[in-house]
C-alpha cells in the first residue's frame, strides 16, 4: 500500500478514482439520455481499441463494423434460435467474429495498402448482402426483433450501463496488457519496417492473424452486448461508415499511442451527440473537428501531449562517450 | 563444415536474370566479401540467402541444412541474419527497444504467456533488456539508446542497423554495404565494430562497395558481375585480377 503512496502512485490513483467514482455515480444523476450516450462511448472505445491492433501493424481495414456486426447477429441467432443462454451466445459471438478476422487476414496475406483496404470493403459487402438475403436466419432488412436482455428481469438503462461499464474496463485492462507485452511491441514493429521484422525472426503473418483475432474478438463481443442491449438488430443497424468513424476516432487521439484511441473515441462521440442538435449542421461540424485536430497534432492528441512530456521531462541515458559521428545526440523531434 | 553454400543459384525477374549458376561458400569464421559493380547482383544474393525472395533455380544451404524458400523468419530462427542495404529501422521505437526486439529467438514463448506476463516471461524479457544493452555498449550507441531510431544521424543508423542483425544471436551475419554514405572517422568505427562481431566467432558475408574496407577485413572475396561470379580469391589477388579490373574499369579498347 505505501508503494502506491509515493508521488508517481499518486498521480494516477486520484484521477482514477475520481473519473471512476463519476462514471459510477453517473446513471443516477444524468437523464436516461446520457446514460445511453455513456454505453455507446463504451461500444465505441471497445471498438476503436480493436482496431487500432491491427493498424499498428501497418493493415487499414473497412470492415472492422463487419466483425462488430457478426458478433451481434451470432449472438442473436444463437439466442433466438436456439434458446441458449446470454454467457454462451456472447462468446459465440466473440468467436465467430475472431474466426472471421483470422480467416480474411490468411486468404489476404500477401495483399497490402490500398489492396488490403479493397478486399476488406469486398468483405464488408459480402457479409452485409448474407445479413440482407439470408432471410431465414437473419431476418433480411428486417433484421432480428425481441433478443432477450443480457440479463433477463435486470434489463434498465442502469443496469446494462454497469455491465457495458464493467466489459470496457475489462476490455482496456486486457488492451493494456497487451500493448506493454512484448508481443504488443513486435506488432508495432511489423507497422515500422515489415521486412526487418521478418528478418529478426517474427512470423508477421500469424502476428497480424492473432492481432486481427483479438481486435474481432473483441468487437464481437461488443456486438453481442449491443444485440441484447438495443434488443432490435437489423443491417442498418451497422452502417459501412462505422469504419471510417472508428479510423477517424484512433487517428485525433493519436493510433499510435494505447490511450489514443480511447481519447479520440470518446471525445468524437460526444461531439457527435452533441453535434446532434445542430441538425443538418451536425456532419460539417464533425469534419471540421477531425480537420482541426489532424492539421494541428498530427500524432493525435495523445501523441501531442507525449512529445510534450518527452520534452520538458527528464531523460536518460546509459552513459558513455560518444563514440560515432559528431556533436551532442540529437534532438527528439517528433 | 562450410556454414553457408549456394549451390548453383539462379533469380530471374521477367526476363531479367539477376543471378546466373552463382556458387558461394563459407567456412566457419570466416570473413568474406562480396563484390561487384552495381546491378552484378550482390543484394539479390542476400535477398535470396535470407528467404527474402525465392530463387528460380538452385539450392542454399545454412550449417548443411536446405533453407532455400524457407520464410525469413525460420531462417532467422535457425541463426542466419542481415542488415538491409537501404536503412530500415523501427523508426519510431527507442534504440535500445530496436534492439531488444530482435533479443528473443532463442526463448520464444506463447503470445498469452507474454500478454499476462508470467515469470519466466519475465525473466526471459530482462535477460533480454540485459543483452539489448550490452549490444549497444558494443556497438557504442550508450549515448543515443532513448532516442528514437529515425532521430538519430545517419552514421548511428548504420551502426544500429547493424547492432539489430547482431541481436538476433547469428552464427552467420549478412551485411548489406554497412559504411555507404558515411564519413572517413565513421567508416573508421564501423570497420572497428565488425572487428569486435568478428571477435565473437560470427562468420560474416560483408556486401560493400568501399573498396579499402573490403581489402583490408575480408579473408576472402568473391566477385559478381551482370549476375555471374568473375573471380574469387584472397584480397590481393582479386586486386590484380584481369577480369575484376575489366568489369569495374572496362576494357582498354573501349575507352579509344
Amino acid at each position: 500500500m505505501l508503494k502506491i503512496m509515493n508521488r508517481r502512485g499518486l498521480n494516477w490513483v486520484i484521477p482514477t478514482v475520481i473519473g471512476g467514482s463519476l462514471l459510477l455515480a453517473l446513471p443516477w444523476f444524468g437523464r436516461a439520455y446520457y446514460t445511453h450516450i455513456f454505453i455507446l462511448i463504451f461500444l465505441n472505445i471497445i471498438l476503436a481499441m480493436g482496431y487500432r491492433l491491427l493498424y499498428v501493424t501497418g493493415l487499414v481495414s473497412f470492415c472492422h463494423v463487419t466483425f462488430y456486426a457478426i458478433g451481434a447477429y451470432t449472438s442473436a441467432i444463437l439466442a433466438m434460435k436456439l434458446g441458449l443462454p446470454f454467457g454462451i451466445c456472447f462468446l459465440g459471438g466473440g468467436i465467430a467474429a475472431a474466426a472471421a478476422a483470422a480467416f480474411l487476414i490468411l486468404v489476404t496475406s500477401k495483399a497490402r495498402g490500398a489492396y488490403f483496404f479493397l478486399i476488406s470493403f469486398s468483405f464488408l459487402g459480402v457479409m452485409n448482402t448474407v445479413f440482407m438475403q439470408w432471410r431465414s436466419v437473419t431476418g433480411g432488412a428486417s433484421g432480428i426483433t425481441s433478443i432477450p436482455p443480457i440479463i433477463s428481469g435486470f434489463d434498465t438503462v442502469v443496469n446494462n450501463y454497469y455491465i457495458f461499464f464493467a466489459f470496457t474496463i475489462l476490455t482496456i485492462f486486457i488492451m493494456y496488457l497487451l500493448d506493454r507485452s512484448r508481443f504488443g511491441s513486435e506488432l508495432m514493429a511489423i507497422g515500422e519496417a515489415e521486412d526487418l521484422a521478418e528478418v529478426i525472426g517474427i512470423d508477421v503473418l500469424r502476428h497480424r492473424m492473432v492481432a486481427a483475432a483479438i481486435g474481432a474478438l473483441f468487437a464481437g463481443f461488443a456486438g453481442s452486448l449491443f444485440a441484447h442491449y438495443e434488443s432490435f438488430i437489423a443491417p442498418t443497424s451497422f452502417p459501412m461508415w462505422t469504419t471510417i468513424y472508428i479510423l477517424s476516432w484512433c487517428v485525433i487521439g493519436g493510433v499510435r499511442k494505447f490511450w489514443g484511441p480511447i481519447v479520440g473515441a470518446v471525445l468524437m462521440t460526444a461531439i457527435s451527440e452533441y453535434g446532434r442538435m445542430m441538425g443538418a449542421m451536425h456532419a460539417i461540424f464533425y469534419a471540421a473537428v477531425l480537420l482541426a485536430v489532424i492539421m494541428a497534432m498530427p500524432n493525435g492528441i495523445v501523441g501531442l501531449v507525449d512529445t510534450l512530456r518527452t520534452r520538458f521531462g527528464r531523460r536518460q541515458y546509459l552513459g558513455g562517450d560518444t563514440k560515432l559521428g559528431a556533436g551532442p545526440p540529437p534532438v527528439v523531434d517528433e | 563444415m562450410a556454414i553457408l553454400e549456394v549451390d548453383k543459384v539462379t533469380k530471374r525477374f521477367g526476363g531479367l536474370e539477376a543471378l546466373r549458376d552463382v556458387d558461394l561458400r563459407l567456412e566457419s569464421g570466416e570473413l568474406v566479401g562480396l563484390i561487384g559493380p552495381n546491378g552484378a547482383g550482390k543484394s539479390t544474393l542476400f535477398d535470396v540467402v535470407s528467404g527474402v525472395t525465392r530463387p528460380t533455380s538452385g539450392k542454399v544451404f545454412f550449417q548443411g541444412e536446405d533453407i532455400t524458400g524457407m520464410k525469413p523468419h525460420r531462417i532467422a530462427e535457425k541463426g542466419l541474419a542481415r542488415s538491409f542495404q537501404a536503412t530500415r529501422l523501427f523508426g519510431n521505437l527507442s534504440v535500445l527497444k530496436n534492439i531488444q526486439l530482435a533479443c528473443h529467438i532463442p526463448a520464444r514463448t506463447n503470445i498469452a504467456g507474454d500478454v499476462f506476463r508470467l515469470p519466466s516471461v519475465r525473466q526471459r524479457e530482462s535477460e533480454a533488456q540485459q543483452k539489448a544493452i550490452d549490444i549497444v555498449k558494443l556497438g557504442g550507441l550508450e549515448v543515443v539508446s532513448d532516442e528514437l531510431a529515425k532521430n538519430l544521424p545517419h552514421g548511428y543508423q548504420r551502426a544500429l542497423g547493424v547492432a539489430i542483425a547482431l541481436a538476433v544471436e547469428p552464427k552467420l551475419l549478412c551485411l548489406d554495404e554497412p559504411v555507404t554514405g558515411m564519413n572517413a572517422e565513421e567508416t573508421r568505427f564501423m570497420m572497428g565494430f565488425i572487428e569486435k562481431i568478428r571477435k565473437e566467432g560470427i562468420t560474416i558475408l560483408l556486401v560493400e562497395h568501399h573498396m579499402k574496407v573490403v581489402m583490408d577485413i575480408c579473408d576472402r572475396i568473391t566477385v559478381l558481375n551482370f549476375g555471374r561470379k568473375i573471380a574469387e580469391g584472397k584480397p590481393d589477388e582479386i586486386q590484380g585480377n584481369k577480369d575484376v579490373i575489366e568489369a569495374y574499369l572496362g576494357r582498354p579498347e573501349d575507352v579509344t
